[in-house]
């Protein structure tokens, strides 16, 4: 019975995953700028499919599913990947909606609940800040001097080959990462460099002098990286509602409203330093009561550091850790004998295992009582699965 | 031969409307730079001053197709013309945001540049055979550039995410 009910739910999240597979290839850029969010940037706001089983190791299993409204409307329509649609539908992009499926240890349904997420603030979305493309090319100045003054002397060649073995070397000089200023032709060579002295370039002549093997494309491209790693650290803030049903009956037994905001405070090379407050108000019944109401409010504030290591390489974040203090009050609705405040430190470590799977592990001290929890999750995003299925 | 070529340009200009002689002035200076192209076969740099700051510049409006001058080049021998094709337009397409710079050259002279922020056309009407593009700039995500002639290296041209450095010839 509990091998047909695993299969059931393997044949769920097969048939959730075969249109990702179907779909085109330029869809993927999607997952590109979203890849390098931190696993806790990605948890506030989703930028594709992710989906979730939270609480494996306890009674209450949970299968979600979360995406925005431009992503779904992009599978519909893969045309929709042009900048100006991009642009115009910044605000359906902000918005986050999730549904999620509650399931008891024998796998029974045990629950609906479902959540709408929007981001008031996200300046971490390089993709749609003209301020990002002007510092790129501020950096890239000499670059484009460079590349400008080669396009200018081909123009006035006579010589066709030399014409075109000047473009080709230029074009592997500036954008191969595999090439370097020592492998440039004998003939390439004078030309490229007359034209750094005759404009000054002076970055391009120390990192020459400096080193006759330099590579210029992997310096253009990690000031890139430079550049969208001081977006990493900027503000995110989120708004939003979440709901949960009855296992028997489709009424709201919890109703949340929620707010969290994001702000990267210590950013140093490959180590970031973030800084997450978040609130909740829970609505929820009050079972001293007759009957299914949500006259019970209990009031959830949390403020904590998150640091980030991320992989010098890939620029990926593979540890994260989070120290945080948490205030729970309950505003409504407080039994006997139940304390009206609660106090609690909390850490939670993360570990990125392989590219989109995390394994968090989460603790909770409470001074009060000296009581410590310990709950551990596995997310798995969507494009984890996609590329284990295709080879 | 340069006597050949001047007597029919006469008879040419009679029959030609007054943008045509406009055109013919434009056409007639790449003849002028030839013989500097063999003097100037030693490579001298062009000097090409830092700009501060890149002013956006709106996108070209759709211009006409590529417009064919005869006549400027005409063999009295054989009265075949030669056909000189003039213009290119240059069409970017970009998953995110992106802005490029183009600039036209034509025997070591920029003849025109033009900025591009978003997704649309730019275009350089009197390019012609020999002439480079030189693209310029940065993407936030993956841009294609489609050529309305061909060029080495060939259209359509990929761009990924990071800075665009690019030059094209026109063939």
């Amino acid at each position: 019975m509990r091998i047909r009910k695993m299969g059931l739910l393997l044949l769920v999240q097969l048939l959730m995953l075969a249109p990702l597979l179907a779909q085109k290839k330029k869809a993927d850029a999607v997952l590109t700028a979203d890849s390098l969010a931190t696993g806790n940037y990605k948890d506030v706001l989703t930028s594709f499919f992710q989906l979730a089983f939270d609480n494996l190791t306890g009674k209450d299993k949970q299968l979600k599913f979360t995406s925005n409204p431009f992503a779904i409307m992009m599978r519909a329509n893969p045309d929709l990947i042009v900048d100006t649609n991009y642009q115009r539908f910044r605000t359906l992009r902000n918005l986050n909606f999730g549904f999620n499926v509650k399931l008891d240890s024998n796998y029974k349904f045990n629950g609906f609940a479902s959540g709408v997420n929007f981001a008031i603030i996200n300046k971490r979305d390089y993709t749609v800040y003209k301020e990002f493309l002007h510092l790129v090319r501020a950096n890239n100045e000499e670059y484009e001097i460079l590349n400008k003054a080669v396009g200018a002397t081909m123009s006035r060649l006579a010589d066709p080959v030399l014409m075109n073995t000047l473009r080709e070397q230029t074009s592997k000089l500036l954008n191969d990462k595999n090439f370097n200023y020592s492998k440039l032709d004998a003939q390439v060579k004078p030309i490229i460099d007359s034209i750094i002295k005759a404009n000054n370039l002076v970055r391009l002549l120390q990192m020459i002098n400096r080193d006759a093997n330099v590579n210029i494309a992997q310096t253009i491209a990690s000031e890139y990286e430079g550049v969208k790693e001081s977006f990493k650290k900027r503000a995110l803030w989120t708004v939003g509602v979440s709901d949960t049903t009855y296992a028997d009956q489709f009424l709201f037994s919890n109703v949340v409203f929620s707010s969290q905001f994001l702000k990267g405070v210590y950013n140093k090379s490959n180590h970031n330093l973030e800084l997450d407050l978040r609130g909740a108000y829970n609505l929820i019944n009050d079972t001293l009561l007759a009957g299914r109401d949500l006259k019970r409010g209990l009031l959830n504030v949390e403020g904590g550091l998150n640091y980030v290591w991320r992989s010098q390489k890939t620029d990926l974040s593979f540890l994260e850790f989070k120290m945080s203090a948490a205030y729970m009050s309950i505003l409504n609705g407080l039994y006997p004998g139940e304390r009206k405040e609660l106090f609690t430190l909390n850490g939670t470590l993360r570990i990125r295992v392989i590219d989109d799977v995390w394994v968090p592990v989460q603790f909770k001290y409470d001074p009060k009582t000296g009581n410590v929890f310990g709950l551990l999750n596995v997310k798995v995003n969507f494009s984890a699965l996609k590329k284990a299925f295709i080879p | 031969m340069a006597a050949k070529k001047k007597a029919p340009k006469k008879k040419a200009a009679k029959k030609k409307s007054s943008t045509k002689k406009a055109a013919k002035k434009k056409t007639a200076s790449p003849k002028k730079t030839v013989k500097k192209k063999a003097a100037k076969r030693a490579i001298a740099p062009k000097k090409i001053a830092p700009k501060k700051k890149a002013a956006p510049k709106k996108p070209g409006t759709r211009s006409a197709p590529a417009r064919v001058e005869v006549a400027t080049t005409r063999d009295i021998s054989t009265r075949e013309p030669v056909l000189t094709l003039l213009g290119i337009s240059l069409d970017f397409t970009f998953q995110r945001q992106g802005e490029i710079t183009a600039t036209h050259f034509s025997a070591g002279q920029e003849v025109d540049e033009k900025t591009i922020g978003s997704t649309g056309r730019i275009s350089f009407d009197t390019a012609k055979k020999g002439d480079v593009i030189s693209i310029n700039g940065a993407v936030a995500g993956d841009a294609t550039l489609v050529l309305s002639r061909n060029t080495n290296p060939p259209s359509p041209r990929q761009y990924p995410e990071g800075g665009v450095f690019d030059n094209l010839i026109i063939l």
